[in-house]
């Protein structure tokens, strides 16, 4: 059963500085894009690229386009280190956007599980589940260490390759970093702000989703201590900014006193925690509140659950619970995605192991009552990948095993320390591998770069960003104000113009002759008179007194309505949007994303970045009429409009169009209304 | 049956089911605008062999799957990308004038599978592109992530 196929992979041997851990490889683990077959070109054809100078080459790799195009392709291993092509590669490789493009579309691509860093106090020892990635692995686990300088981390958990290291500081104090193992770069997660009271912080999640890669947050929560209170806040790595949440858990009423000591598992958008004791909690980023999660049965007789493992796998949560006795069947319960309950997705059955390994088993005789186990092992971690193919990472004694589910075989992966029955319970169980430091780390391909693409704001721009928006600048005409003046208008008539026919009609028939100035409303009066006598109170509002109003020689609607309203500046950027030959809808857009509402207004509160600049470029080069500034300010307005239109085509059908078809569409469009009003002219 | 044209001035019959895989025929059929030829002035007659090639082997993609002709076509595809650099950039240009998406996908990860495993200096040379930066740049990506620079996998060949 055990497969130990050397023929397929040569031994390798990894013996870390502390000697602790022993690293042997005797499978290949390989993955689907290993196994994918190169084709070597022929000779002929190496020929044929040698004799031309490949004209198309130098231009392929000289458009950016195509080379984007073919880059986003690659693994990030080999886009780091073709970097140093030149220096046209270094700045298409290096810029946040191609990162973002390329995070988001490994996102979609691969969900495997690369490996996994077990604790062993104090050290951190990375076990790769495949062969390739071991060199790299092992390289990065050095950095992993020196990053910390000495200081101690208390823990580390993952969240789709990204990494949140908890250090602690010489003078008790606790440090979050976040921290990015594919480029190095790592960033300090500030205390959250606005906390007056005696705190102490439990554990501190990330949450990153790599499909919306440049938004991206951790969770902090803590413990109020006076009112033995959990309190949640959520911090935005983008923006910078401490979001806290409302609700609070409560401890006393609901117990739970090992929830959230655990790091919780970010899926689908929220953060989850589970306790031996209490009922689960869910926690959603987005609008920063508690959900209520389906919480397993406490098995009857017991006062606790004993939950072996929780996390995510394969865009599913997964949970084992082994009560009421660590046995050698368990099942692996999955959770609905709606959240209506968990469901039992495989059943476990490992009553053949002690067989292979007959150091799981206890044999003492009159074992103390706390190894009284019949044998043990502990389960790290479930995988489980597109395919269905589940797997099982177990520590027993002394090994580290990859059991497979489906074809039931079992690949040993690591020797560790330590090998006694004993040790194991009280030695590696509790201190190395159960706690989840041990989190695997999930495709770290992923987060090629989140870190340095992101939150450069600085406290200034961010006060002058948030605190002061533009808000007062505003060509909006408000057609309510302008009716209201109107009414003044109306008023001003009745009183100024007695001549006139209706407005004698008015006093004869509707006042019964009371004298308009004494400004009380007649009740008799019909309710149109009545507004229009009512309208005394805009005149009061714009600052005109009242009694002036019938001496006045005309009369001006739009000053009335200028007073109402208040002095506005004219907006700079009016001839974008006024005398814009592109659909009105184009040009509402338009006009909310030069408010920068656009984005808020479908619930993004992350401003773009460059867009100010972009704006005042178009506003001095794109402001008179000749045909190239007119066709531009279409051309922005129909970009607008359709990256929205793409947004709402991916959100609300889940249709993804690609960005070049979007583009083709544009252009298309574009070129139709620009050649009707060409048409027009003529 | 659509006529296309290459630039040298070779004309083309291809199915109107083949051809409307590429977006850009699409629309022009669906405007009206191909009822005659259509000329492609950036594209040689020998690559739109190719590409045509490339779209009558793919005429019913959904098709394939049903009656299990899948891996034929998954073997078309390698037997097809099997060619020059310079033929591949060829294609790839068609495919984005002709905005066909799955052969733009194809002849991408074909490029990038060449590039995947190769050293700097290979890919320079294969791609006849002049380094331009400094020692000292260089070496500073080089410290930044030096576990992508080295590797037994990393291959100095050029072929």
């Amino acid at each position: 059963m055990i497969s130990n196929d050397n023929a397929t992979s040569s031994d390798s041997l990894y013996v870390d500085e502390y000697g602790v851990i022993k690293v042997s490889f005797t499978h290949c683990w390989s993955s689907e894009r290993c196994t994918k077959p190169y084709r070597p070109l022929s000779s002929k054809n190496t020929i044929e690229t040698e004799a031309s100078s490949s004209e198309s080459a130098q231009l392929i790799a000289s458009n950016n386009d195509f080379l984007i195009e073919i880059l986003l392709h690659l693994p990030t291993r080999c886009l780091l280190r073709l970097q140093t092509v030149s220096k046209q590669w270094l700045s298409i490789i290096s810029s946040p956007q191609f990162r973002c493009l390329h995070t988001r579309r490994n996102a979609r691509s691969s969900t495997s599980t690369i490996g996994l860093f077990l604790c062993q106090n104090p050290t951190f020892n990375f076990l790769s589940l495949r062969q390739e990635d071991f060199s790299a692995m092992s390289m990065m686990n050095e950095r992993f260490s020196s990053i910390r300088k000495g200081k101690i981390i208390c823990h580390v958990n993952s969240c789709n390759g990204l990494f949140c290291l908890d250090i602690k500081l010489s003078d008790g104090k606790r440090e979050f970093y976040v921290y990015n193992l594919t480029t190095g770069k790592y960033r300090l997660i500030p205390q959250p702000d606005t906390i007056d009271e005696p705190h102490l912080v439990k554990t501190m999640n990330l949450a990153f989703d790599p499909e919306k890669p440049e938004d991206y947050h951790a969770v902090c929560v803590w413990l109020s201590v006076s009112g033995n209170q959990l309190r949640f806040a959520v911090y935005s790595l983008s923006t910078g900014v401490w979001r806290h949440s409302t609700e609070c858990y409560d401890c006393n009423e609901y117990g739970g006193v090992d929830l959230c000591y655990y790091y919780g598992v970010f899926w689908n958008g929220a953060v989850h925690w589970v306790s031996q004791t209490a009922p689960f909690l869910r926690f959603e980023i987005g609008n920063c509140a508690f959900r209520s999660m389906p919480t397993t049965p406490i098995v009857e007789g017991q006062w606790h659950r004993n939950i072996e493992y929780f996390g995510e796998s394969g865009g599913h949560l997964h949970l084992i619970d082994l009560n009421p006795h660590p046995s050698m069947q368990f099942d692996i319960l999955e959770l609905e995605v709606n959240y209506s309950g968990w469901f039992v997705k495989y059943h476990v059955n490992l009553d053949f192991l002690p067989n292979l390994y007959p150091v799981m088993v206890n044999q003492e005789v009159n074992p103390p009552e706390e190894y009284a186990y019949s044998n043990v092992f502990s389960t790290i971690c479930f995988l489980e990948d597109e395919k269905d193919k589940a797997m099982l990472l177990l520590s027993l004694p002394g090994k580290i095993i990859l059991y497979n589910l489906g074809n039931r075989m079992i690949k040993e992966l690591a020797d560790v320390k330590p090998a006694s029955f004993r040790l194991f319970i009280d030695g590696a169980r509790y201190d190395g591998f159960e706690i989840p430091n041990c989190r695997c780390i999930s495709a770290i391909e992923r987060s090629i770069n989140l870190i340095y693409s992101t939150c450069n704001l600085t406290i200034r721009e961010f006060v002058a960003k948030r605190v002061f928006p533009s808000s007062k600048e505003t060509t909006k005409y408000d057609v309510a104000v302008w009716h209201k003046a109107a009414i003044g208008k109306l008023l001003w008539n009745t009183c100024a113009k007695k001549d006139k026919l209706w407005v004698q009609w008015v006093y004869c028939y509707k006042m019964e002759g009371i004298e308009i100035y004494l400004w009380d409303v007649p009740k008799k009066a019909s309710w149109v008179i009545q507004k229009i006598l009512q309208a005394t109170k805009y005149f009061h509002k714009a600052g005109i007194d009242v009694n002036d109003v019938a001496g006045m020689e005309t009369f001006s609607t739009k000053q009335l309505y200028i007073n109402l309203r208040g002095q506005f500046p004219k907006v700079h950027w009016r001839k974008l949007v006024c005398n814009n030959m592109g659909l009105p809808r184009w040009i509402f857009i338009l006009r909310l994303a030069i408010l920068g509402r656009l984005l808020s207004w479908i619930g993004i509160v992350r401003d773009p970045k460059e867009w100010n600049e972009e704006i005042s470029w178009t506003v001095t080069y794109a402001r008179e009429s000749s045909h190239k500034a007119e066709v531009y300010r279409m051309l922005l307005a129909a970009t607008i409009y359709h990256v929205r239109r793409e947004r709402n085509s991916r959100v609300f059908h889940s249709k993804r169009h690609a960005s070049v078809h979007i583009i083709r569409h544009i252009i298309q469009e574009v070129h139709v209304k620009a050649a009707m009003k060409h048409r027009t002219a003529h | 049956m659509v006529k296309l044209k290459s630039n040298d001035d070779k004309e083309f019959e291809v199915e109107e089911a083949a051809v409307i895989q590429s977006e850009m025929i699409k629309n022009m059929i669906e405007d009206g605008c191909a009822t005659s030829v259509i000329p492609l002035p950036n594209i040689d007659s020998k690559t739109l062999i190719k590409v045509i090639e490339y779209l009558n082997k793919h005429i019913n993609m959904g098709k394939a799957a049903e009656t299990g002709e899948e891996d034929d076509l998954k073997e078309f595809d390698e037997q097809f990308v099997n060619m020059g650099w310079e033929e591949l950039f060829d294609v790839i240009m068609a495919a984005n004038y002709l905005n066909i998406h799955e052969l733009m996908e194809l002849c991408c990860q074909s490029a990038a599978d060449r590039l995947k495993n190769k050293s700097v200096r290979a890919v320079r040379e294969m791609l006849k592109i002049t380094n331009d930066l400094t020692e000292e740049e260089e070496q500073e990506i080089i410290n930044d992530a030096p576990w992508a620079f080295e590797g037994p996998e990393i291959d100095d060949t050029v072929n």
